[in-house]
């Protein structure tokens, strides 16, 4: 698929994505945050078509609050660090094998040595927790990620004949960075992000599942499925619907990204 | 050869002493006051002051982070706020349990790929295979963590975990959250096995060996595979801090006593010590885990040593 095409695709289904949350939450069938207590654990049923959690909330209504939030921060966070891995990643690879270059292979060395989630879960516990909190630590660990992809695209642009071109014609190296080389890059560098997007998405609900995302009572998908561990036997729907929301997107993106990039996840590189 | 080494040794340690340096300024620079934290908001200031000179912080910050690294060397990390436990024993003994799930699911994970390398013998198989690889990369670990639990408490026969590893009850336990950890890497490891394999056969040497009379089986497992390893290891070591992550959450899941769930104690009591260790455990064990690594590409393939990229 035509690469402009693909990131005009890949636009529109997160504009989907987010655009379905933020309606979703609006027409939410019942008030995610009413407490029933007569209410409680009620298995699924046309009132309640998740059922309900150990406080008679809706599951449903919450998974719909839940998933608006969760496509917030995710969608946030993926451009976000897109745009700082678009700022750095080039000057990684135009200063090749130098200093500058082994400085940002060493810092990401070092953050790709640690789970992200550990390193997100020991910054989170020193802040207030709430999500714009975790927005912003999710993308300073996370622009590493585009940031080698950019650095990449750029190494391999480098040695293009166009370029030496360019060089012979006098243009000087920064035009040459900035107008030829990271334009160059960006697009298979976006396509290629967006294949981190269910991670994020699952690095968003790990934060909210160790309770350092959406506070209570606001719902958060992960939270929903931490809380709903202790009624894993009397409830199974309360555990199951959250969690099968979570995969229905992580589905959905992986298909995306398979279908735009046109490409299993993995190509052999010739060495 | 012995350059290479040294020289990936040293890399190697200079990104430790990084985490090391990292998780000192996380835990010891940026919260404003460490005795304060300790004593709670009740304690006067008199108290404050003491701890204050008993831990060290009035002094300056190199003096403080050369104490620390003496510390971190002689493996002296503390005791946990909240019980007194010395915090590195702790840490280590739940450890031990994630390191035996994790290795209980790359077993799983090696039985998966030889079964990928053997839908090359039969090739009606290969787009099940790859059907089933996509299937289960989307899958994320909440969801088939939660019908894996669900699973458990329903049908499985062992649901209590002693907690030592010793009976076989216990290997028996971890094989559910095990296999659901197992999936991630399964799918990934296995595309990237199909890709590099269905590369190594078109080879001249592999139309060489079939001219010759060489089973099937023998070609695939034994000259085919020889070639495709590097590049499996090396996804390999990329994919161990995530599979350290979904273990996190597996365990709480599935109720595994091992970093996981002080993980989440450590966070929830602002355990500062806990999490410093866990940190420090984690990253010295993925150090460990890629120098392996690299001190076994020259052992499996010699080219990677005389090539300039190292």
């Amino acid at each position: 698929m035509n690469r402009q095409r693909g990131i005009l695709y890949l636009m529109i289904f997160m504009g989907m994505l987010w655009i379905g949350g933020v309606v979703c939450s609006k027409f939410a069938p019942h008030n995610p945050l009413e407490i029933l207590l007569s209410e409680r654990l009620t298995p699924p049923n046309k009132t309640y078509l998740c059922g309900t959690d150990e406080l008679g909330r809706d599951i449903f209504s919450r998974i719909l609050v839940g998933f608006s939030n969760t496509m917030n921060v995710s969608i946030m966070t993926l451009f976000s660090s897109f745009f700082i891995g678009v700022l750095i990643g080039p000057l990684a690879g135009f200063f090749y094998n130098t200093v500058i270059d082994r400085l940002f292979n060493w810092v990401a060395a070092m953050l790709f040595s640690l789970p992200f989630l550990l390193i997100i879960t020991a910054l989170m516990s020193l802040l207030e927790k709430n999500l714009f909190n975790a927005y912003a630590v999710m993308t300073a660990i996370i622009w590493v990620s585009p940031a080698r992809i950019v650095r990449a695209g750029v190494i391999k642009a480098k040695s293009a004949t166009f370029v030496v071109a360019e060089r012979a014609m006098g243009k000087s190296e920064s035009t040459i960075l900035f107008r030829s080389l990271i334009p160059m890059s960006i697009r298979p560098a976006f396509i290629f992000s967006f294949k981190y997007f269910p991670e994020i998405i699952g690095m968003e609900a790990g934060l909210s599942f160790l309770g350092l995302g959406v506070q209570p009572p606001h719902p958060g998908l992960g939270k929903m499925i931490f809380d709903s561990l202790n009624y894993l036997y009397s409830g199974w729907w309360y555990a199951f619907f959250p969690a099968f929301f979570l995969f229905v997107i992580v589905f959905l993106s992986n298909m995306v990204y398979r279908w735009v990039s046109g490409r299993a996840a993995y190509t052999r590189q010739e060495v | 050869m012995i350059s290479y080494l040294v020289m990936r040794f040293g890399y190697y340690l200079s990104i430790f002493l990084g985490i090391i340096v990292f998780s000192f300024l996380l835990f010891h620079v940026i919260p404003s006051d460490p005795a304060r934290t300790i004593l709670g908001p009740n304690a006067d200031q008199a108290q404050v002051e003491q701890l204050r000179e008993k831990l060290g912080l009035n002094e300056p910050l190199y003096r403080r982070l050369g104490y620390y690294l003496v510390n971190v060397a002689t493996l002296k990390f503390g005791h946990s706020y909240v019980d007194g436990r010395d915090v590195f024993i702790e840490i280590g003994r739940r450890f031990k349990v994630t390191l035996s799930l994790i290795t209980v699911s790359m077993v799983i994970v090696f039985g998966y790929l030889a079964v990928t390398i053997l839908t090359f013998r039969f090739s009606s198989l290969q787009r099940w295979s790859h059907a089933i690889d996509f299937l289960i990369s989307s899958l994320p670990v909440f969801f088939s963590g939660i019908i894996g639990a669900i699973f458990v408490l329903y049908f499985y026969p062992v649901t209590s975990f002693s907690g030592n590893l010793n009976s076989v009850n216990d290997l028996i336990f971890l094989i559910p959250p095990a296999l659901v950890l197992a999936f991630y890497p399964m799918s990934i490891l296995s595309g990237i096995l199909k890709e590099e394999m269905s590369f190594v056969l078109q080879s001249l040497y592999i139309t060489a060996e079939k001219s010759w009379g060489f089973s099937d089986i023998t070609i695939l497992f034994k000259y085919a595979l020889k070639n495709s390893l590097i590049p499996i290891l090396s996804a390999l070591s990329n994919i161990l801090p995530m599979l350290l992550t979904g273990a996190f959450i597996v365990e709480i899941i599935f109720s595994v006593p091992g970093i996981g769930s002080i993980l989440v104690k450590s966070i929830l009591e602002q355990d500062f010590p806990m999490l410093e260790c866990t940190v420090i455990v984690n990253g010295a064990f993925f150090v460990l885990v890629n120098l392996g690594f690299e001190y076994l590409y020259p052992l499996l393939d010699p080219r990677t040593v005389r090539g300039n990229k190292i």
